[in-house]
């Protein structure tokens, strides 16, 4: 130290850190695997730390949290008594689903494998929002996997160990994920595949022949008559989803939707969708309204699984509407995830 | 190997990790009023306090080099807020003549504010964003008055990192 004068050491640190940043912008990789190999090194250390310093926690949990418990605690008996009945009637509509499902020959659910994971850390900081888990590498966990929980998506996996992963939140102001806004009458909390059925009601009984650049004919191979109609209806996450107006008569209606990216914005907020079109579509937003999961070939995550509801939407003057979005998962009291093994499309083919 | 052993920085670093394996721990868990003490920045302007501006701007970014390196803010953020931290403690050690150990906290308390918002505005800059407003406040506030409760306990352990002796006025 003597060596050096007091402005060429802090000029130097400076710099240092400066130039860390710099290659943190880069796509060396070479700051992720510092911090995997230190993480590696490190999770003795911390392992070993987190249980001297158990009884301090659980100490300071009863001082802190024990009325807020004993009244969560009644919250949440409520809570289940009223959930049984719920399940028992979502349990026989979802039967029936699969039921007409199998009738038309159509795929049952997505053939994605989980890891079942309990969250054992929550963030040093507060600037960041992250989460710690105890499924790593062993059980086939990677890095961009979404990790999702009964209520929807949760985060997505952010770093990995053999036997832990570090899971990256959805109000982490660095998480990013193309989703999509679909109609409030979407299912909440259900991770259904994008299914479609289709129904096709008409009003002559002669067979009917589908020509496609004619459109439907006859059997004589006439045009059908213009009282026929066809409806299409779709389950609540799938694209171009039509829903049907209660006491309407059976017509339907589309549902508006529009795509863009959810980003989050720290503890406290809701996270926010940027629209990447500013068109009647996302001028039709409405609070209430479903955000799912966006998918694609790139994306982290399959399509259609739950995020959570728009809560606000401030329309702007020439721009697009700030979507503001109230995540389904309770992100304060995390305690088991399921992280999907999930992999885009682009990487399974590369 | 026992003159190694002796040196500011490897003690400094050695602190560093015990530190970071309380704060990714204890820190995490306990949350008063929903704010995460940051024992790192209280490290950094303890070493500032106790060694002037020179130690505090090294011992700031020791300390935020390993924060960062379980964090997954952008790497070099921390130790850079830290060091100006660490800096700035250490300047301000040397205006002042008598230091009373209540003075001290006070300075900690003080000084570790400071760097809650000299690191939401280089998060501004750099990103992710943090918010800019009442919770600010209230993270500083809460940071401050805590790692101000702890200094008494860092300020020594910073003394024997950087091998100074206590001068009794």
């Amino acid at each position: 130290m003597n060596r050096f004068s007091r402005r060429r050491v802090i000029l130097l640190l400076v710099l240092t850190s400066v130039l860390f940043i710099t290659f943190n912008n880069t796509s060396t990789g070479l700051i992720g695997n510092t911090r995997t190999a230190f993480g590696y090194v490190f999770r003795p250390f911390r392992g070993a730390t987190k249980v001297i310093t158990k009884p301090v926690r659980n100490a300071w949990r009863g001082m802190n949290n024990y009325n807020e418990l004993e009244r969560e605690n009644l919250n949440l008996r409520d809570q289940l008594a009223r959930q049984i009945g719920n399940s028992a009637a979502a349990e026989a509509f979802v039967q029936e689903h699969n039921e007409l499902l199998k009738l038309q020959q159509l795929p049952i659910g997505p053939n994605i494998s989980t890891v079942i994971a309990q969250v054992i850390g929550t963030t040093p900081r507060g600037d960041q929002q992250t989460v710690e888990i105890n499924q790593g590498t062993r059980r086939g966990v990677r890095v961009g996997m979404p990790v999702v929980n009964g209520a929807g998506l949760v985060g997505k996996v952010t770093e990995v160990f053999p036997d832990g992963a570090i899971v990256r939140l959805i109000t982490d102001p660095q998480f990013v994920l193309s989703v999509r806004v679909t109609c409030a009458s979407a299912i909440p909390g259900v991770i259904t595949p994008a299914t479609t059925t289709t129904t096709t009601t008409t009003t002559t009984i002669a067979p009917v022949v589908t020509d496609p650049v004619a459109g439907p004919t006859g059997a004589d191979g006439s045009p059908l008559p213009a009282t026929a109609t066809t409806t299409t209806v779709y389950n609540a996450f799938a694209p171009g989803s039509t829903v049907p107006i209660a006491g309407s008569g059976g017509t339907s209606v589309r549902c508006d939707r529009e795509t863009g990216s959810i980003r989050g914005r720290g503890r406290n907020e809701n996270p926010l969708i940027g629209l990447l079109n500013d068109d009647a579509l996302s001028r039709s937003i409405k609070a209430g309204d479903q955000v799912v999961t966006a998918g694609g070939t790139d994306s982290l995550a399959p399509p259609n699984l739950p995020v959570g509801r728009v809560g606000r939407v401030v329309l702007r003057r020439g721009d697009s509407p700030i979507v503001e979005v109230k995540v389904n998962a309770d992100l304060t009291h995390l305690n088991f995830v399921e992280v999907l093994l999930y992999l885009p499309v682009s990487e399974v083919g590369g | 190997m026992l003159y190694v052993l002796r040196r500011p920085w490897f003690r400094l670093g050695a602190v560093a990790l015990i530190l970071l394996a309380f704060q990714t721990t204890i820190c995490a868990d306990l949350k008063p009023f929903g704010e995460s003490v940051d024992l790192m920045l209280l490290a950094s302007v303890a070493t500032g306090l106790v060694g002037g501006s020179q130690y505090g701007a090294l011992g700031g970014f020791i300390f935020g080099v390993a924060f960062d390196l379980v964090l997954v803010t952008p790497f070099g953020l921390s130790p850079l807020v830290y060091g100006i931290v660490g800096f700035i403690a250490g300047y301000s050690q040397s205006l002042t003549f008598q230091q009373m150990w209540y003075l001290q906290s006070v300075m900690v308390a003080a000084g570790s504010a400071l760097g809650v918002f000299i690191l939401a505005v280089v998060q501004q800059i750099i990103g992710p964003r943090a918010p800019l407003g009442s919770e600010l406040v209230q993270t500083a506030l809460v940071v401050g008055i805590a790692n101000g409760v702890l200094a008494p306990l860092a300020l020594p352990v910073q003394r024997w990192c950087l091998g100074i002796k206590r001068v009794v006025v």
